[in-house]
Formats: C-alpha cells, structure tokens, sequence
C-alpha cells in the first residue's frame, strides 16, 4: 500500500467518511501482517495513554483524541470493544486500524469480547457493515483481523491492561503466552475469560452474570500480581458512570472511554495516562457536542420501553 | 413554536408500535410465549438483548398479575387496560381458557383501537379467540361483546369519554376489578391521571392496579432519558410527580388505598422472576451490557395497589 494512500485514507475516515470495500480488504490484510507478528502479550513502552471500550461512538473518539493529543503525538494502547452498539462501528474501528498499519510503534489495539463474530452480529457491528456496503465482505473481512489482535498488553512489566480480567485457568502471564489466540472467540476457557471476566468484591472466583467469564475478587489479583512481579491491572469492559474506577487498593482500575454510553447512560469517560515513571493521570471528558458530529446531525433513537 | 396537541398525541401513539416491536423481538428470540404478537408488528426488528430482558420482565410482570387475579375464585372479574395499545394478554389467557367470567376491557385513542380491530378481524388466529357475539362498532374503532370490549376514547377525558362507555359496555362497580397501565399514565399531565384514579377510588370498592412505569427523572440517566425522549417528542409528563417508588405507593396510600407496592426492575429481575426462568433466558443470548441493564431497570418501576384488603387483591403477591 503506498503511504499516500493511507494517509488520504485516514484523512477521510477522520471525516467520518467510509473508504471502498477493496480499500478495506487491502487495509485488512496489511493489519492483519502486524498483528500476526505480535505476541498475546504485547509489550508497550511508557509513557503510553490508555483507554477502554469505544463501541462505536466515533465523534466521541474525536474528543477522546482532543483530550488525550492525536497519534502519533501520543502513544495509544486501546483495550478492545471498537465496534458494536453505537452508529459508526465501520469509521471508526477502520480509523484505528489505519492509525495501526500507519504508525505500528505507536497505538496499540488490544483484542475487546465484542470483537467476535457472533457478537457483532447481535450488537449492530454486522448489520451497520451491511447498510453501509451493502454486503457482509467488510464484516468478515475485519473479523479475520479480530482474530489476529493481541489478548493482553504489559507496560513496562508492571501493568497487565486486558478487556476483560483474569482467568482461574490462568495463573501465570507465560499461560497466557501458550494460548492459540488465532480463533474466534470461545465460549469458555482462558482466551474467553480475558475478554469477558469482572473484577468483584468477593473473595476468589465467582459466576458472571453476563454468561460468560468470571468474576474475580482483590485476592485472586494480589496473588496474580504477585506471583507475575506486576503493580496493578488496567481493564475495560465496564460501564462506570464516572469514567473509571479503582479497586482492590488501586491494583485493579477499569477503565471506560465511550461517553454517554449508547447515547443513553449520561456517564462520563476516561483515558489513563501513565508518564514515563508510570504515574498515572487520569483524563475525564464528555460526550461530543450535537454541533461536532456534521451535518445532517443524526439523531440517534436509543430503546427505552415505552 | 408550540408542538400541537394533536401531533404530540401521534408520537404516544407511536409508542404502541414500539412496544410491540419490542414483545415481538423478545416473543421470536423464546423469551415469553406470545403467539399473537408477530400479527401487529409490519416490520421486526432484533432488539439489544437488554432491551428483550427488560421486555420480559416487564411482561412477567403483568401477566404474574393477570393470572393471579383472574384464576382467583372471585367472580365474576373485570380487567380494565388503560392505553392497552397492541397488547396481546387478551389473546394469550383466552386461548388458555382463563377469562371465563371476566369481562375484560381495553382501552385506547381511537386511531389505536381502530388499527386494532382492523388486524385483529383480518387475522384468523385473533378473529378465532373472540367471543362469538362480537360486533364491530363506531365504524370500525371498537368491537364490543358482553366479555370482551375495544374502547376508544381519550384518558384525558376518562370521566366524559372513556367512563360513559364502560357503563354502557357492562363494567360493573360493584365486581373485582384489574386497572392495568403500562407506560401510560406516565404520559399523562397529573391532573388528568390523578382524576382516572381518584374515580377509581370513589366508584370501584374492590379494585386493584398494576403499572409499570419510568421513574428517577434526576440522576444523569434519567436526564438523559427526558432528552432522549424529548428529542423524538415524548414528554415523561407524569415524571416528576411521582419519581421515586416512595412516591409511587403514596400515590395510592394518599387516596386511601390499603395496601401499595412499588420495586424497580432490578429488584423485580433479582427477587420476582424465578431462579429457572433467570437461568432459561441467559441462555438464549449473552447479556454483555450487564450494567446498562441495571442502570435501565433501575428507572423504571411496578406499583401493585389494591383499595380494599379483599379478595381476590389480598391474596395476590406480586412484587
């Protein structure tokens, strides 16, 4: 792909414009060679800023990058949940995979449980690729990158950032390095509960409401922490009103980056800042403005029970 | 510029569709059986699976106290649905046999009924549930028959309009009587609604209410709520008055009412459905939006009320 190319293709998508369905493939394939070369366990480099669950909120996505300084200026790390339940799952996980394939070194995107064939097809990702292509290739195209994106990242070998939480299968970070993470994603085992367990004030494991996963409490991740020499657990997955939430004497923090969830909750959202030292610093910001998502304005229509 | 009256009416109006969209989604994923609904929905949809949980519950709700009252021995009973829109409970219990001696009444704007009755005279499967007596009347907006009534009329004018024909249908004040409301009088300025159960008080001795209905207007979801709702025309305008489940019971308890309850949907999903049917419906589709559903649920509420501590009220346990 030439770099003009690519650059003319994130300028659009930036627009939130869409670019062609063979521009999406070639932009799939390029990514997919990426992450097929990274770990399950990728390592990123502080100072790094983190950040949750976007679901397709793109206008939002532009004030996260307002807030937290546009990339490459500011190394990124994502922990999964692009797609599914807002109105531009297409634009803006395409605008991060081309950010990817443009600038490798500095975002990276972590694998989310909505990145999953079968849950984009409840969620919208699925039917919003089919409205605007009239056909399910972007879909499956961009599934067979989900395949291939990393499970877990380690920041300075300090800080585990995953979607999810952890696993009662997983007790070490080189078990995680053993999983085949070239699949969709399971219904059990340790791949699933990385990208679908909570963290809980219980003691120990405990069943997930959510029908899948676990939930865990803080003394499964002081052991965790301490049998893999790690400080704290930064994870996604959760709505959290205020943007992010610290547990267990702050060894695990959820963090939650799409404002005003499903258009719908009101809540408030986050990214994590770690400088160089790994102090952390965290960004709050609020939904976009109805005057910065364009014209026609599109009015989304939440469900409510009426 | 001012929304007319009248249009404001077609967008609550509108509501009905979107109910039944949402049974239907919920009905044709295995959520509740509901064989009839698929008949008022044009165009299906595939709601988020947080949306067919609170669905559910909110049918479990109803019809936990519909079957309570109506196979309690009491009888003769009388139902009476306010704004039922295109509700299908009639069709379900009749086709299980269980509104033997109950005169059952629903009511709606009359563009509504007349829809109504119009589907349910084209479609055999409905048509087959009515009584035998039934008869089309007001040209079309009404079927009426000694146990089974589609009234028109405004709950605005409950006394003038809607009162008048439930008398002339049979309604009897002096039977047990059912008043359900789902997400109806919360679209109702006070004043009108007030009036609906201040006549209920007065004319109805033993009578019992349901609703389910939205509440916690001050939170950030529930000011996103109002502007959500706002924005596509609808005005919460019962909202205020009662925004809170202490409110909701001294809604009743204030008017006299002997006994009144309110849960949000949170607590009814965790206490009221059973254990089986929590674990049956998590496997029909994940519930990823775990906390979405509860910050949904904890907006909207059931009120189980009764006036009297009679039969059958007093041995129906709800919420």
């Amino acid at each position: 792909m030439v770099q003009s190319d690519l650059d003319r293709q994130i300028e659009q998508l930036r627009r939130c414009e869409i670019i062609t369905e063979n521009e999406v493939k070639e932009l799939c394939n390029k990514a997919r060679e990426i992450f097929i070369e990274e770990s399950n366990v990728q390592r990123v480099d502080a100072p790094v800023t983190i950040c949750g669950d976007i679901h397709g909120q793109f206008y939002d996505l532009q004030e996260l990058f307002k807030v937290g300084g546009e990339c490459p200026d500011t190394n990124y790390l994502f922990m999964g949940d692009f797609v599914d339940r807002g109105f531009y799952s297409v634009e803006t996980f395409l605008l991060l995979l081309a950010l990817k394939v443009r600038y490798p070194d500095r975002i990276s995107l972590l694998r989310g449980n909505h990145e999953s064939r079968q849950i984009t097809q409840v969620y919208g990702f699925y039917d919003e690729c089919m409205r605007k292509y009239g056909s399910a290739n972007v879909w499956r195209n961009c599934c067979e990158v989900f395949d291939y994106m990393s499970l877990v990242a380690i920041i300075d070998d300090r800080v585990l950032c995953v979607h999810g939480g952890l696993s009662p299968v997983i007790n070490t970070v080189d078990q995680i390095r053993t999983i085949d993470r070239k699949q969709e994603v399971p219904h059990e085992g340790a791949m699933c509960d990385l990208l679908w367990s909570d963290p809980e004030d219980i003691s120990g494991w405990g069943l997930s409401p959510r029908g899948a996963g676990y939930l865990f409490g803080g003394d499964v991740v002081r052991s965790f922490l301490h049998t893999n020499h790690l400080s704290m657990i930064a994870r996604a997955h959760q709505l959290v009103m205020e943007g992010y939430k610290k547990m267990f004497d702050e060894t695990c923090v959820t963090v939650w980056s799409a404002p005003n969830y499903c258009y719908r909750c009101g809540n408030v959202a986050a990214i994590l800042e770690f400088d160089e030292n790994l102090k952390q610093d965290y960004k709050i910001f609020d939904a976009a403005p109805q005057e910065a998502r364009g014209i026609p304005a599109k009015k989304p229509a939440p469900d409510y029970f009426l | 510029m001012p929304v007319t009256e009248s249009s404001d009416d077609a967008i609550v109006q509108g509501t009905s569709n979107d109910a039944a969209v949402s049974r239907e989604s919920a009905a044709r994923l295995g959520y509740m059986a509901d064989r009839y609904i698929h008949n008022f929905v044009r165009q299906p949809q595939r709601r988020p699976p947080l949306i067919n949980r609170g669905t559910y519950c909110r049918f479990h709700g109803i019809q936990s106290a519909l079957r309570q009252f109506t196979e309690s021995e009491a009888e003769p009973k009388q139902v009476v649905v306010l704004g039922a829109g295109l509700d299908t409970a009639y069709f379900i219990l009749k086709s299980e046999g269980l509104l033997n001696n109950v005169r059952y009444f629903e009511t709606d704007f009359e563009e509504i009924t007349a829809k109504k009755a119009s589907t349910v005279y084209r479609k055999r499967e409905l048509k087959a549930l009515l009584p035998p007596d039934i008869k089309v009347a007001r040209g079309g907006a009404e079927l009426h028959s000694p146990s089974y009534n589609l009234l028109a009329g405004d709950l605005r004018a409950f006394e003038a309009q809607v009162v008048p024909k439930l008398m002339e249908r049979g309604f009897q004040t002096d039977v047990p009587t059912l008043f359900i409301s789902e997400c109806v009088l919360i679209y109702l300025d006070p004043k009108y609604s007030d009036r609906i159960l201040d006549w209920a008080t007065d004319n109805v001795l033993n009578c019992g209410i349901i609703t389910y209905e939205q509440i916690l207007p001050g939170d950030r979801f529930g000011k996103m709520m109002i502007e959500n709702l706002r924005a596509r025309g609808l005005e919460l305008r019962g909202l205020h008055a009662h925004p809170t489940l202490e409110s909701m019971e001294k809604r009743f308890s204030g008017r006299g009412w002997q006994f009144s309850k309110a849960v949000d949907l949170v607590d009814y999903h965790d206490q009221c459905v059973e254990k089986n049917e929590l674990d049956r419906i998590a496997r029909i589709e994940f519930l990823d939006e775990w906390e979405e559903f509860t910050l949904l649920a904890q907006h909207y509420a059931f009120t189980f009320a009764y006036r009297t501590s009679s039969l059958p009220f007093s041995a129906m346990h709800i919420v």
